[in-house]
């Protein structure tokens, strides 16, 4: 039996808890599975050289033109859509209000999820705040544009993304109770922003070492003293949620890599 | 290394390698050496608010911070403020009379916490507080990694808000922008007539006619406060004098992400001078030097931290002129975590 995936995954969470790593791995764990996979690093700088190692299959959006397409789209002329990006009006626009950049990306996105129906798009989203400013544009936009075509297309957008099996989303936290509790915020904003339910949203935590130490076997008791202080700090979070192992590499490839072992449960 | 006083401490870095915690940590240990402090956090995650203990309701507002907090002499404080980009809009309008301008739909959305003005706010109101000449140091806690550049480029984007686009739209119209006050209808007429119709029109079939004419309200309410977003931009200027500002890197030897600090550093070295701090967190170098696994699995873990730690410090001395090492603090309570830490920047000193 084939498991059922979902068409766009959204992985994010505060800074620094291997957001990253873990969508990439999660893209590479897709992909062995066969499926036609893309990653996408949304408004962030791409990190080439290691997208090329891990041969990961992407995919790229320039803001500007990715606006410039969208544009075009609504209004059936690409010639309009270049004329309009190019006037200050517009790139005053754009350069005041960085979340509308965000939700044409996150629309052009959603476009080609529509366009081919088997693909899967791995999106890794910038730090928190920034994930529910992706969010949170939609409906602000929708406040403020009231109608017009932007406000058909918001409307498109949240319909998809409450389609049944069309999102899911994993905020991520490492195995500490600060982190842990940013990232329960974290997720209670996005249930609210997204749907009424929180069936779209998950929590995964990151980087535990009691799961590493459980994995080879290690008795704790031979542990020095801060090895086991970190483990007294993930004991009630660990096994709550999905846990994913510490890696011991120091190459990002062979993190990612090794990573994508574990990640079966996020499907 | 001492670490000179000076009038402005910027904390930057990628997220998640303590930058608020370590803000923190500095302005706790500059109070409990006598100084004025103001620590300003523009991290929309709040960690700060958590230590700190402090409520919704003071976000914008300046709270002071009693040492008593930390068990020390409560006598000494320091002060504290969340920044609230809403806040610091409204007090601009109260300014100015402004208050029924600013509450239209647009402006109320865009100074939302995520909405877009963060970078803009902040600049605006570090140079008010600047102004307010109260403290010796204030302690300027950034938003992560790329938004950090946002911040500094916020300066620019308003120069070129006013400068280029509008500016030659009001320039054209004149006073009459000023007597007709609020009527935007007119306003959208005028403009249709200067030869932007066409465009307008296009505007409108995207975005609905609404958006644009309250669009244009908008920013010519913003437009009336460009005295408060022009005079923001000596905050700038002023950011690079070495007698001005300590400029502190934040990095973390559980992250390897030298990559981003070092684009973060090179996109930065237009606004900071040279004579920056590198802080390396969450060093496990003391701990690990006296530990001796025999299990196959802890001695590659062990092998794993050393080296992960040594390409950070690497990095560090081939990029920093001043680097400082804080170890790794396990402890469940945040309180301690800036005491620790407090305690690390007082070292420094000796």
């Amino acid at each position: 039996m084939t498991p059922a995936y979902h068409r766009l995954y959204i992985f994010t969470g505060k800074g620094g808890v291997g957001k990253t790593s873990l969508a990439m791995a999660f893209t590479k764990y897709l992909q062995s599975k066969n499926q036609n996979v893309k990653y996408n690093c949304f408004h962030q700088l791409p990190e080439k050289s290691l997208q090329a190692e891990l041969h990961l299959p992407t995919i790229e959006l320039k803001l500007e033109q990715s606006a410039e397409v969208y544009i075009g789209r609504k209004l059936n002329s690409q010639t309009i859509a270049s004329w309009i990006m190019k006037t200050h009006f517009f790139k005053s626009l754009f350069q005041m209000i960085p979340g509308l950049g965000h939700m044409i990306l996150l629309g052009h996105l959603i476009d080609e999820l529509e366009k081919d129906p088997s693909l899967i798009i791995v999106l890794d989203s910038p730090a928190s705040g920034h994930a529910l400013t992706m969010f949170e544009s939609t409906s602000n936009f929708k406040n403020i544009f009231k109608t017009g075509l932007v406000v058909k297309d918001i409307e498109r957008m949240q319909r998809f993304l409450k389609g049944e099996n069309n999102l899911k989303t994993h905020v991520i936290t490492l195995a500490t109770e600060l982190s842990l509790t940013e990232a329960m915020d974290l997720k209670a904003e996005l249930d609210n922003n997204l749907t009424d339910t929180d069936a779209h949203t998950d929590l995964v935590v990151n980087d535990s070492f009691k799961k590493f130490f459980e994995k080879h076997l290690i008795d704790e008791s031979v542990l020095p003293d801060f090895l086991k202080q970190k483990i007294a700090l993930e004991k009630d979070i660990v096994n709550k949620y999905t846990t994913l192992p510490h890696i011991d590499r120091t190459s990002p490839t062979q993190i990612v890599q090794e990573l994508s072992h574990y990640v079966e449960g996020l499907v | 290394m001492k670490i000179p006083l000076k009038q402005i401490e910027i904390f930057a870095g990628t997220g998640g390698v303590g930058k608020t915690t370590i803000a923190t940590a500095r302005a706790l240990s500059l109070a409990m050496q006598g100084q004025k402090v103001l620590l300003i956090t523009i991290d929309p995650a709040k960690r700060l608010k958590q230590i700190l203990k402090m409520k919704d309701q003071d976000d914008g507002a300046v709270s002071t911070i009693s040492l008593d907090l930390f068990g020390y002499d409560k006598e000494k404080s320091f002060d504290a403020m969340l920044m609230s980009p809403r806040a610091t809009l409204q007090r601009m309008a109260m300014e100015r009379n402004l208050h029924s301008e600013f509450e239209s739909d647009i402006i109320k959305t865009l100074s939302r916490p995520y909405g877009g003005m963060n970078e803009i706010m902040s600049i605006i109101e570090v140079q008010n507080q600047l102004d307010r000449n109260l403290y010796d140091t204030i302690i300027l806690d950034t938003p992560p990694g790329k938004h950090f550049i946002d911040f500094l480029e916020s300066s620019e984007k308003i120069k070129n808000f006013f400068d280029k686009s509008f500016l030659e739209i009001f320039e054209y119209l004149g006073k009459s922008i000023s007597d007709r006050g609020g009527k935007t209808k007119n306003f959208i007429t005028m403009i249709v007539s200067t030869g932007v119709k066409k465009l307008l029109k296009y505007l409108e079939d995207v975005t609905g006619a609404d958006f644009v004419r309250e669009f244009i309200d908008a920013v010519l309410a913003l437009y009336k406060c460009r005295d408060s977003f022009l005079r923001a931009l000596k905050f700038q200027e002023e950011l690079k004098k070495v007698s001005f500002s300590n400029w502190f890197m934040v990095t973390s030897v559980e992250q390897q992400k030298m990559n981003e600090a070092q684009d973060l550093k090179s996109e930065a070295s237009h606004f900071m001078h040279e004579d920056h701090f590198l802080v390396m967190n969450k060093c496990l170098g003391s701990f690990l030097k006296d530990w001796n696994p025999s299990e196959e699995a802890l001695i590659r873990l062990k092998q794993s931290m050393m080296k992960r730690e040594q390409d950070l410090q690497d990095f560090a001395s081939n990029n920093f002129s001043n680097v400082l090492k804080f170890h790794e603090i396990n402890h469940p309570s945040p309180l301690e975590h800036v005491k620790e830490l407090a305690r690390m920047f007082l070292d420094q000193a000796k």
